[in-house]
């Protein structure tokens, strides 16, 4: 045990001593969160429009045909709840309209949606025009006024338009009956609307990373460099064992992990990421410590010098990174990307991290998350035990 | 009765037809200073390395502290030897101090850091980087780390190779003290001059195998009242065949070494032979033979080839 502590004090001194080391597992994690935060930080903060819904219709009043109630429940059901994107004042009379258009102007409100008095009228004669193909009547029409040069104005009519081009779909190339067109489109947009953060999406993938930096390149240092230069060969004719060193290097690993967590998380806690730290958290932090670790040894065995060593520590390390949604959530590539990115224990750490701080509900099941990249050790373990040779 | 700290019988060692090691046998004394000398490639690392555990052995026997051992060695050996390494290098970013004490710790007994670093002198630099190092003070660092167990055994495999004279002759002094605090010192070497002056017995190794062996003084006696008549030419790729006249010769570019039982006559035969050829005398020296001489009866070929 002697022996242990004295050499994990030299692997770690000398690890927080080097440069390179503190750059790459330090300051490198620190940066990219500071970058990517900076950059995302819009993504999924709680957007919401102030809009105005003048109806001014009266055709069809309170009966089934009346269209425009429809497309203000929908706005209603919209702008209802927490996390709404919009928050909706609506209104049928022209005083209204006129303080919402003066409001808009002033910047105190972002949209104003107007129904026309005869769209009600315009949409029945639509769908009957459609139906016999003849073309007499002016298409129905809403008018949205937004703010000129207004990100916010912009964004809001995006919203606004993408709501009633559902209704277009429904009403001009379906007919359908008018009852059951309207929820499942309401559905769709409240969706986008659900507390996503990107600075609680990116300190899980941030630590996951550092974490697996340590883990891949520590090993292959303690291991590859070590023996190439040496040292291993003056240790190990001094009285000590292979095992003593062995585990002196795991826990100077560790300790280095355990420093870049914690500058980690009180970094996210700065950027305003909410995350529970409690006992689940901490437990699977040393469960993606313990699960990388033998991703190192195996390197470290697959490789015959410390250069083939490194080189495939750097490929690992990206494919792991990229491929493992720790940056972006990986959608929208192809299926043979997308295997990878099922197959690779980075994938199911981040997503078993950002279950466990509480602040994202995983894609994949929790147990996936600790089978996968347990098996991945288990492997690697194993070929290790058998290809690694001290050959000092 | 002195005691044997190592004995060695009939070791080998071959890489598929290549006999690294074919079969040396020797022994130890407690307290000496012994040398096993020889050219690059005769085997002398590779006998070390098996000794201090770092490679196996095909055949053989090794007795260690009167204790037969077999591959590895066991740590309660291990603590009672020390070990300089033919590269010595070290966990980088730690100082010269720090790396003393965690040698130190590996250690159940040893020396105080104070001590060694004032034997190794390298008191004032006991703060600085090991990578700040001159290559004479890692040296002195690689002896430190050794000796910091106090050992009863020290292994050292070319200990003076790369160094410049002064740091040579700093090495030279510390195995002398080794010697005088009753160390016993095992060193490899392929200098003949270091061999001469440190060594109490001489192994002379060459091809795997052990040609000679006693004290210098012995090995040299063994040519008997020898002298070594020394000529320095003008020129080289000259026809020397005449040489021949005599009973052992070698020619190294412009230098004529002659090995003579008979100084006068041999003397006047070489100038008179050079004398008749107009072949132009640089410098003679006539003196006793050295280990190199030795070495070079017995094979042919000097130890530096």
């Amino acid at each position: 045990m002697r022996r242990i502590i004295s050499i994990f004090k030299a692997l770690t001194l000398s690890s927080l001593r080097s440069p390179s080391v503190i750059f790459w597992n330090v300051f490198f994690p620190v940066i990219l969160l500071l970058i990517l935060a900076s950059i995302f930080s819009n993504i999924g903060k709680e957007v919401s429009f102030r809009v105005n819904f003048v109806d001014e219709s009266t055709t069809f009043k309170n009966t089934n045909m009346d269209f425009a109630s429809y497309i203000s429940r929908a706005f209603e059901e919209i702008s209802a709840g927490k996390n709404a994107v919009i928050t909706l004042q609506s209104s049928t009379t022209e005083r209204f309209l006129n303080e919402s258009l003066k409001k808009l102007k002033s910047g105190k409100i972002d949209a104003v949606i107007v129904i026309p008095p005869l769209f009600n009228t315009q949409i029945y004669a639509a769908v009957a025009q459609q139906k016999s193909g003849l073309n007499l009547f002016s298409k129905p029409k809403i008018e949205v006024y937004t703010l000129e040069n207004s990100e916010t104005s912009d964004l809001a009519f995006t919203v606004i338009s993408s709501v009633l081009e559902s209704f277009n779909l429904k009403i001009l190339q379906n007919s359908a009956p008018l009852s059951d067109f309207v929820s499942p489109k309401i559905e769709y947009i409240s969706k986008n609307g659900q507390n996503f953060s990107y600075i609680d999406f990116i300190v899980p993938g941030i630590l996951v990373m550092a974490v697996m930096t340590v883990s891949l390149f520590g090993i292959t240092d303690d291991l590859l460099v070590q023996r190439e230069k040496k040292v291993l060969r003056k240790l190990f004719v001094a009285p000590l064992n292979k095992s003593e060193y062995f585990w002196a290097m795991i826990l100077s690993n560790l300790t280095v992990e355990i420093v870049q967590t914690i500058i980690i998380l009180v970094l996210g806690i700065y950027l305003g990421s909410h995350f529970n730290i409690g006992i689940s958290v901490l437990l699977y932090i040393i469960f993606v410590m313990v699960t990388t670790l033998p991703i190192g040894f195996f390197i470290a065995s697959f490789a015959k010098t410390s250069d083939a060593g490194n080189a495939l520590a750097n490929v690992l390390n990206f494919l792991f990174m990229f491929l493992g949604g720790l940056f972006f959530p990986i959608t929208g590539v192809p299926l043979a990307v997308k295997i990878v990115a099922y197959a690779i224990p980075t994938t199911y750490l981040a997503n078993g991290l950002r279950w466990a701080m509480g602040t994202m509900s995983s894609p994949t099941p929790m147990y996936l998350n600790i089978l996968v990249p347990s098996i991945w050790a288990i492997v690697m373990i194993i070929y290790s035990a058998k290809v690694f040779k001290w050959e000092v | 009765m002195r005691e044997f700290i190592l004995e060695v019988e009939d070791l080998k060692k071959y890489y598929f037809d290549v006999k690294a090691v074919d079969g040396i046998s020797f022994k130890v004394l407690k307290g000496e200073v012994f040398a096993l000398l020889g050219p690059n490639g005769a085997g002398k690392t590779t006998t070390l390395e098996i000794l201090e555990g770092l490679k196996d052995y095909d055949s053989g026997k090794i007795r260690l502290f009167g204790e037969e051992i077999r591959r590895k060695i066991p740590r309660r050996l291990r603590e009672r030897i020390g070990v300089i390494l033919q590269e010595n290098n070290f966990v980088d970013h730690l100082k010269t101090i720090e790396i003393l004490k965690m040698f130190r710790s590996l250690y159940p007994k040893g020396l105080d850091i104070k001590d060694i670093l004032k034997e190794i002198s390298l008191e004032d630099k006991a703060n600085a980087k090991v990578e700040k190092l001159s290559g004479g003070q890692r040296q002195r660092l690689a002896i430190g780390t050794a000796l910091v167990g106090d050992p009863e055994l020290i292994f050292m495999d070319e200990p003076t190779t790369g160094l410049d004279p002064q740091a040579r002759r700093n090495v030279w002094e510390m195995i002398e003290k080794l010697r005088e605090k009753g160390k016993t010192v095992f060193l490899t070497t392929h200098y003949m001059e270091e061999a001469e002056y440190l060594a109490d017995y001489i192994y002379v190794m060459d091809h795997g195998k052990i040609i000679a062996k006693g004290s210098a003084e012995e090995l040299i006696s063994s040519f008997g009242g020898e002298k070594i008549i020394e000529i320095d030419l003008d020129s080289k790729d000259l026809d020397l065949s005449f040489l021949s006249e005599f009973q052992k010769t070698k020619v190294e570019d412009s230098k004529i070494i002659i090995v003579t039982s008979y100084l006068p006559a041999d003397m006047k035969k070489a100038l008179d032979l050079f004398e008749e050829r107009s072949i132009k005398i640089d410098d003679i020296i006539v003196r006793r033979p050295n280990l190199e001489d030795v070495f070079l009866n017995l094979t042919g070929r000097k130890l530096r080839d």
